[in-house]
């Protein structure tokens, strides 16, 4: 009993809980409008029904009509099960096909680009949301309008579709157009499109996507005009500028470099300096080039020769750099190349001119040199036979004086003898001598020109204490005082610079005033990198009209007086020439002279 | 031996069989359901109500039977709060 | 010198010439003097060639030599005189107006005996002569060997 009595019971619970699932059901029938819900109440329904069956058939009745009606019922069930599985999967397949659905929807209104479709008539049969938007128009104001009225160029577009669509122009390749917004600004865009078609395969539409190159073309002017700017300068520069790749052809050049080679920029594009210049000129340019490409490194300031469409010669100074691709590797040369030629040509012309002045100076010295030794030659003998003649004469004399009685005759004997001839001898030997002593003089100007020049620091002190040193004999003699400053030390020759104190110092006390006990004062001044050494003394000084003679080769103030050969000073002028030195002189008659030396300091 | 089988009985557990196999097969599917889990556990429950009731024409029939009114119980039970959950709380898509 | 001994004399100019002879004589050097007037007869002689006089074999021979001479100079024939191992034996007195130091460090390269700068100076010239002279009187000059 007690069993039966929970198998009711459990019966009794099935029931409920299906009245109460039903319910449920009902209290959320409106919100659920699915049809499958319908079903699941269906099948509710018969659940209950099913089990309170149950009940009945096995407490109370075992009627035949309710057993049967109990198998059909229960054999449902499982159907019911099935129905709502399936219900329940196709609810699932919905979902997610609306999913998708909803999807592709946000992908078609929020790509980023425009998309709008058209049919056979051009009109507009779809427009996304991002398209929309670019223009500015709602979807009501832009379906089934003809797509060619939002263009600017209305005409020109329409001829594009209807050519399109009646198949003669392929779509594919993107094209640009202006396309007016609502407000009427003007957007430039650019279309791509493609064709729509039909289940048969035949054109039904184009499909088209629009991008805002607004941006685009901004940048495309901007770069136009800094490419423009660019290229105005490198045109009008003087210089040559060019690119080449890596074969050493002609990527750009300039108008300088067209019109070295006699063509124009754009007929270098492409060539290479062997088709313009001569085999090797241009073996060594691309020679120059593949370095550079070759290591990586610069050639900077390379001096090239070249030559121009009329043959003339030039020179040019040439750097080539490597060009540099996105990878960092090489890929051409740029170069700039500086015309020097007329540079060049200076440069030549004065070489040219030192080679000359440097020859002419070695022939002037070799005359100089020869002509002085050649001239000594017959001076030898003009001494020497003169002095035979005396001996002669004398032999005679002593020979002739036993045998000459005559008084008269023995007094003109005497006298041509013991006056006439040593006095025509005199004069024959002393102009010997002269002459001589000029020839000295000349050679050792000459040497001069052929010593070299030897450039170190001179302590001046020391100089000049060996100057005085060395004529203290001379000092003594003319009674002359001496007064030596501190003298800075300078850059010269010692032994040429020493000639030169020498032979101003020499002049000094020669030119003394006798009337006056004779000053000689040295001393120096330094300024701007340059000493200057005064030689100061109280002699007879020089007249103005003199002052510039007195450096000439053989010019003599006094020659009577004095002796020498007027080279002192001509050597030193020479001298002070070889050595970036100049000497200047003050003097007033009769007051007395400054010598003034001026040589770089040390 | 008393053989008890009842055709009708046989034909319930041969659908709800198949049943099961399409619920097997479409699992994934099935569990994008709302609280697709009760739903289907009740569904075996009741498989296992009808394959018992099977069997209790075979052996055990007192027990099996009383297992065979539980799980009717049980079942109901189940679909019951399914259909208080989708239907009780708010929702828009079943 | 012994009094065989001869004392070649290279000078173009006859008025030096003259004067050296006179000079060297009045110095008391008594030995034959030959003299030529340029380069080229100084070395026919020396080396036996050409159609003038001809060196003699053992002999002693002591050279005066001028620089500044016509056809061959004085420092060609110094040089061309010393290469040769037996002509190198002859001592050489370079007598002449250059002074140029570099022409004297050159020839004392080549190597001379002795080189006198002919001062214009008479009283200068007669006595570096006559020192010569005095020089030849007691130097030893060797013989040189046969001529080729």
């Amino acid at each position: 009993m007690i069993y039966r009595f929970f198998i009711v019971v459990f019966d009794i619970i099935t029931f409920l809980a299906s009245a109460v699932g039903l319910i449920f059901l009902l209290k959320g029938w409106k919100r659920a409008l699915q049809p499958k819900t319908k079903l699941v109440f269906t099948g509710l329904l018969i659940f209950t029904m099913c089990y309170s069956l149950c009940l009945f058939v096995e407490w109370y009745w075992g009627t035949k009509v309710l057993d049967r009606a109990e198998d059909v019922i229960g054999a449902l069930v499982p159907m019911w099960w099935a129905f709502v599985v399936y219900a329940f999967l196709g609810g699932i397949v919905e979902q997610q096909l609306r999913e998708r659905e909803g999807r592709f929807q946000e992908l078609f209104d929020k790509a980023p680009i425009g998309y709008h479709e058209l049919d056979t008539d051009g009109r507009i049969t779809r427009v996304n949301r991002t398209e929309l938007d670019m223009l500015g128009y709602t979807a009501e104001e832009m379906l089934g309008q003809p797509v060619w009225e939002f263009y600017v160029d209305k005409e020109k577009s329409r001829l594009a579709v209807e050519s399109k669509l009646a198949g003669n122009i392929p779509p594919g390749q993107a094209f640009e157009r202006m396309i007016r917004r609502k407000d009427g600004d003007m957007l430039p865009i650019l279309i791509e499109d493609r064709f729509l078609h039909d289940k048969a395969g035949n054109i039904a539409g184009i499909r088209s996507t629009i991008q805002n190159i607004t941006k685009r073309k901004r940048a495309e002017e901007s770069l136009a005009q800094e490419r423009n700017l660019l290229r105005t300068l490198i045109d009008n520069m003087p210089d040559n500028i060019f690119v080449k790749d890596t074969q050493s052809r002609f990527v750009i050049a300039n108008i300088a470099v067209a019109r070295l080679m006699g063509t124009t920029p754009e007929g270098l594009l492409g060539k290479t300096d062997f088709d313009f210049y001569p085999k090797e000129l241009a073996a060594k340019y691309y020679a120059g080039g593949q370095k550079v490409v070759r290591t990586g490194k610069p050639l900077v300031a390379q001096e090239e020769p070249a030559v121009d469409p009329e043959g003339n010669r030039k020179w040019y100074s040439t750097t080539k750099v490597p060009l540099r691709g996105s990878s960092g590797k090489v890929v051409g040369i740029i170069g700039i190349s500086r015309d020097l030629t007329t540079r060049k040509l200076v440069e030549e012309d004065r070489e040219r001119l030192m080679r000359t002045l440097a020859l002419k100076n070695e022939e002037l010295e070799s005359i100089l040199y020869v002509t002085s030794h050649d001239l000594r030659a017959p001076l030898v003998n003009i001494q020497g036979f003169g002095n035979e003649l005396s001996r002669s004469c004398k032999l005679i004399h002593t020979a002739l004086k036993d045998t000459l009685k005559t008084a008269e005759i023995n007094e003109e004997v005497d006298n041509a003898f013991n006056k006439d001839v040593p006095e025509a001898l005199g004069f024959i030997l002393t102009s010997a001598k002269r002459m001589d002593s000029l020839l000295s003089g000349l050679l050792r100007l000459s040497r001069l020109g052929q010593a070299a020049v030897t450039i170190e620091p001179l302590d001046m002190n020391e100089m000049f204490a060996n100057i005085t040193k060395g004529m203290e004999y001379q000092v003594k003699e003319a009674g002359a005082a001496v007064d030596i400053r501190s003298l800075p030390s300078c850059l010269g020759d010692a032994s040429q610079i020493n000639q030169v104190f020498s032979n101003i110092f020499d002049n000094a006390l020669k030119y003394l005033d006798e009337s006056r006990p004779g000053m000689i004062r040295v001393y120096a001044k330094s300024e701007n990198g340059r000493n200057i050494y005064c030689v100061e003394d109280n002699g007879i000084g020089i007249a103005p009209e003199h002052q510039k003679k007195i450096f000439e080769v053989f010019h003599r103030l006094e020659p009577d007086r004095k002796s020498g050969e007027g080279l002192g000073l001509a050597i030193v002028r020479h001298i002070l020439g070889r050595h970036d030195g100049k000497v200047l002189v003050e003097s007033e008659p009769g007051k007395g002279s400054r010598f003034s030396v001026s040589l770089p300091s040390a | 031996m008393s053989y008890e089988i009842f055709e009708n009985e046989i034909v319930m557990l041969s659908l709800g069989v198949g049943v099961l196999i399409f619920i097997l097969g479409n699992r994934s599917r099935l569990k994008s359901l709302a609280a697709s889990k009760i739903l289907i556990m009740a569904f075996y429950v009741l498989l296992l109500g009808w394959t018992v009731t099977v069997m209790e024409g075979l052996f055990w029939e007192k027990i099996l039977n009383y297992i065979e009114h539980a799980c009717y119980a049980v079942s109901s039970i189940f679909v019951a709060v399914w259909c208080w959950k989708v239907f009780g709380k708010r929702r828009e898509t079943v | 010198m012994k009094k065989e001994g001869v004392i070649l004399i290279a000078e173009d100019d006859e008025g030096h010439f003259e004067l050296i002879k006179r000079s060297l004589q009045r110095a008391g050097v008594c030995n034959q003097i030959l003299r030529f007037a340029d380069g080229q007869e100084t070395l026919d002689f020396l080396f036996v060639r050409g159609d003038g006089p001809k060196r003699e074999s053992d002999k002693e021979y002591l050279l005066l030599l001028d620089i500044r001479m016509p056809k061959i100079d004085g420092v060609e024939v110094l040089e061309e005189v010393k290469k040769d191992p037996e002509l190198k034996k002859i001592p050489v007195i370079m007598l002449t107006t250059t002074d140029d130091p570099r022409t004297v460090e050159r020839c004392h390269k080549l190597g001379c005996s002795v080189y006198i700068v002919k001062p214009v100076e008479y009283q200068d010239f007669a006595d570096a002569v006559r020192k010569v002279g005095l020089l030849l009187s007691v130097v030893e000059i060797p013989q040189i060997s046969k001529a080729q």
